[in-house]
């Protein structure tokens, strides 16, 4: 199975999910957050897990753009432009995200204007504005051949030298700049004493790792489908995702479980509550079949079983399955924490539907994030559709 | 002839010899003229609300609803209302939770744009023409004291019409009211702020600039809630928040709450 198997499906889903996030773009403008399920007090749900999610992905794509920089392995070089465009793509899918559920997202700006140092929202703002200036330079270098074609002019070894030593650099800062920020994400969370479930010194650590699994995942479906000459240097690319696949794999499984064991032989009531729910309430299924099952334990046989994981289609598979199953993650990252009270009796305290502590999200949350999965899509297929996205000139 | 019992008796003899006790309400209300003459830093406010007499009535929930146009999704003061052991041993208890007004706040400390801050007489405010709605603060408040405006009226959905004094086009009328915190007029529209904000009780600052105390505090019915100035040391709540049987919500997570539980 190759790309051109998969472009119509893909093309179709894209554009049904754009449609779909057309009337949850009208809905949000014309009504607001009145259109959101979310209340007072789980204040935080689909908008925010998403961005979260869309994030991680960019951090991840961007780590394997600079994966041959770090390893000396030649064959990731395949991935730099498709890992640069899943970044680009996915972290304006986050921003979009996040953007989206703001309560008053036309003063965005005042994260620049009248910033907070010590807020870690704001640290993490910076962060993205960095990360995407680097993104842009990085892919203004990468395709400058292109472009100087474009433009008639002539593009010269010592000018390709230059640039290169230019990307080297800007690898060197991008390393720490995306472990930077997708671990900053999970500060955002973890430092939040307020709430015991997110309260983990090890939270940013998780986050790092979740971006690398994910990462991982949907550079292993776009090596499976997307890159059409299987020849050996492709097998040397797919068997070394594999491998790092199963490994953010166990490494994503580890800490979830030290996270909720500990959690519960620790007995705090509110934590305990908050992961009881994750496991045993009324979405268990999220946890156990989509993230669990589809997300972790199918990815990680097929990747680590060799015999399953040679089959480039089904080793695309697994990746596919980590970057759906993944979504879940962070939603049962966002919402335990909210939809346990600070104080018990404030359930019944006042009636409104604002003020409980449950949450599904509304159909214009799910139309809303479906368009914007949609218009990641699109822009995704149409980058490289246009673009010469399957070589590397200057990395 | 109404029957008078003993206590009562004993009531009208001590008014006579030294005069009937001063309604705290008054003595709170002259302590709160004497704080205003200081400058605003060293004043320091506190509430203390004396569990002993609450009966659960939610009438300051009310007040403040009423004195600060709250719409659907937005409370400041709910009334906690737990039943302790199993029928037939039941009791109730009840605890009214405003915003704690904590001297370290982390809703503060979170706010990408600085829109939320303490006040130099430890009142914490909200810049509504700043927040951004991200509802950070409200996740990090550990006493759920902060709630968002979603933009929403109670008359929405409700019968058109009714008799002249009540139904939807009064409803709508009363809802779209200016609401005055901070000191200015907030109408209602569209999309205008608070809509969108993230939003919190303030002890009233705006009745407190003009001399009154906080619409909660007059509205107790049973005389419940105590608010005033603890740098003055001959203030009420000076004395009370001195009491042995004072505690304060959930001080393990070092907040310094400026409100006090007299149980």
């Amino acid at each position: 199975m190759n790309y051109k198997t998969l472009r119509l499906p893909l093309w179709l889903i894209a554009i049904l999910a754009l449609a779909i996030g057309l009337w949850g773009a009208y809905d949000r403008i014309t009504l607001g957050q009145e259109s959101a399920a979310y209340g007072s007090y789980v204040v935080w749900g689909m908008g925010v897990a998403m961005y979260l999610y869309f994030v991680e992905l960019a951090a991840g794509a961007h780590l394997f753009a600079t994966m041959e920089f770090i390893s000396g392995y030649k064959p990731f070089l395949r991935l730099y432009r498709l890992a640069l465009t899943v970044a680009g793509v996915s972290i304006i899918g986050g921003l979009l995200n996040i953007w989206t559920d703001l309560g008053r997202p036309e003063r965005f700006w005042e994260v620049y204007t009248r910033p907070n140092p010590g807020s870690v929202m704001a640290f993490m703002v910076w962060a993205y504005t960095a990360f995407i200036v680097i993104l842009l330079v990085q892919a203004l270098i990468e395709f400058r051949p292109e472009w100087m074609q474009f433009l008639g002019k002539p593009y010269a070894a010592e000018t390709k030298a230059r640039d290169r030593k230019i990307l080297q650099v800007l690898m060197i800062l991008s390393v720490p700049m995306v472990i930077a920020f997708s671990g900053g994400v999970g500060a955002l969370f973890g430092v939040q004493g307020a709430r015991p479930y997110w309260h983990v010194g090890m939270y940013p650590l998780a986050f790092i790792i979740t971006a690398l699994a994910s990462g991982a995942g949907i550079m292993l479906f776009l090596a499976a489908f997307f890159i059409p000459d299987h020849n050996e240097e492709h097998r040397g690319l797919m068997s070394a995702l594999t491998r790092l696949l199963a490994i953010f794999l166990v490494a994503e499984g580890l800490f979830v479980f030290a996270d909720y064991s500990v959690g519960l032989y620790g007995a705090l009531p509110p934590n305990v509550a908050a992961i009881m729910q994750v496991l045993t309430g009324q979405y268990w299924w999220a946890f156990w079949i989509l993230q669990v099952l589809i997300g972790m334990v199918i990815p990680f046989v097929i990747v680590a079983t060799p015999r399953l994981s040679r089959n480039v289609s089904l080793a695309g598979l697994a990746g596919l399955l980590v970057v759906l199953g993944f979504t879940v993650v962070r939603i049962n990252a966002v919402l335990p924490a909210l939809t346990v009270p600070e104080i018990e009796a404030l359930r019944t305290a006042f009636s409104d539907p604002r003020l409980g502590f449950t949450y599904f999200p509304s159909p214009g949350e799910w139309a809303l994030a479906i368009g914007i999965a949609g218009l990641v899509t699109t822009l995704f297929l149409l980058a490289y559709e246009r673009l010469p996205l399957l070589k590397t000139e200057v990395a | 002839m109404p029957v008078t019992t003993v206590k009562q008796v004993e009531f009208i003899v001590q008014d006579a010899v030294v005069g009937a006790p001063e309604d705290p309400l008054l003595r709170m209300q002259e302590e709160l003229k004497r704080a205003l003459k200081k400058p605003l830093e060293q004043r320091r406010w506190v509430m203390v609300i004396d569990l002993r007499k609450c009966v659960g009535c939610s009438s300051c929930t009310v007040a403040c609803i009423a004195e600060n146009k709250l719409p659907p999704g937005v409370v400041y003061r709910p009334v906690m209302d737990e039943e302790i052991g199993k029928y037939p041993s039941v009791t109730r208890r009840f605890l009214p939770r405003p915003c704690m007004q904590c001297d370290e706040p982390p809703c503060v400390n979170v706010c990408p744009v600085s829109a939320t801050y303490k006040r130099a007489d430890g009142i914490v405010e909200i810049d509504y023409n700043a927040c951004i709605g991200c509802r950070y603060c409200i996740t990090a408040c550990p006493y759920n004291a902060r709630t968002f405006d979603f933009g929403e009226f109670y008359s929405k959905g409700t019968p058109p019409q009714g008799p002249a004094i009540i139904g939807q086009a009064r409803a709508i009328a009363y809802e779209k009211v200016d609401s005055f915190e901070y000191g200015k007029p907030w109408p209602r529209g569209k999309g205008a702020s608070p809509v969108g904000n993230a939003r919190k009780c303030t002890f009233c600052a705006h009745r407190l600039n003009a001399g009154m105390l906080p619409a909660c505090t007059t509205t107790c019915i049973g005389r419940a809630t105590y608010f005033g100035d603890a740098n003055d040391s001959d203030s009420l709540v000076a004395h009370l928040i001195g009491s042995p049987n004072m505690i304060r919500l959930k001080e393990e997570m070092g907040t310094e709450p400026k409100v006090y539980y007299l149980v």
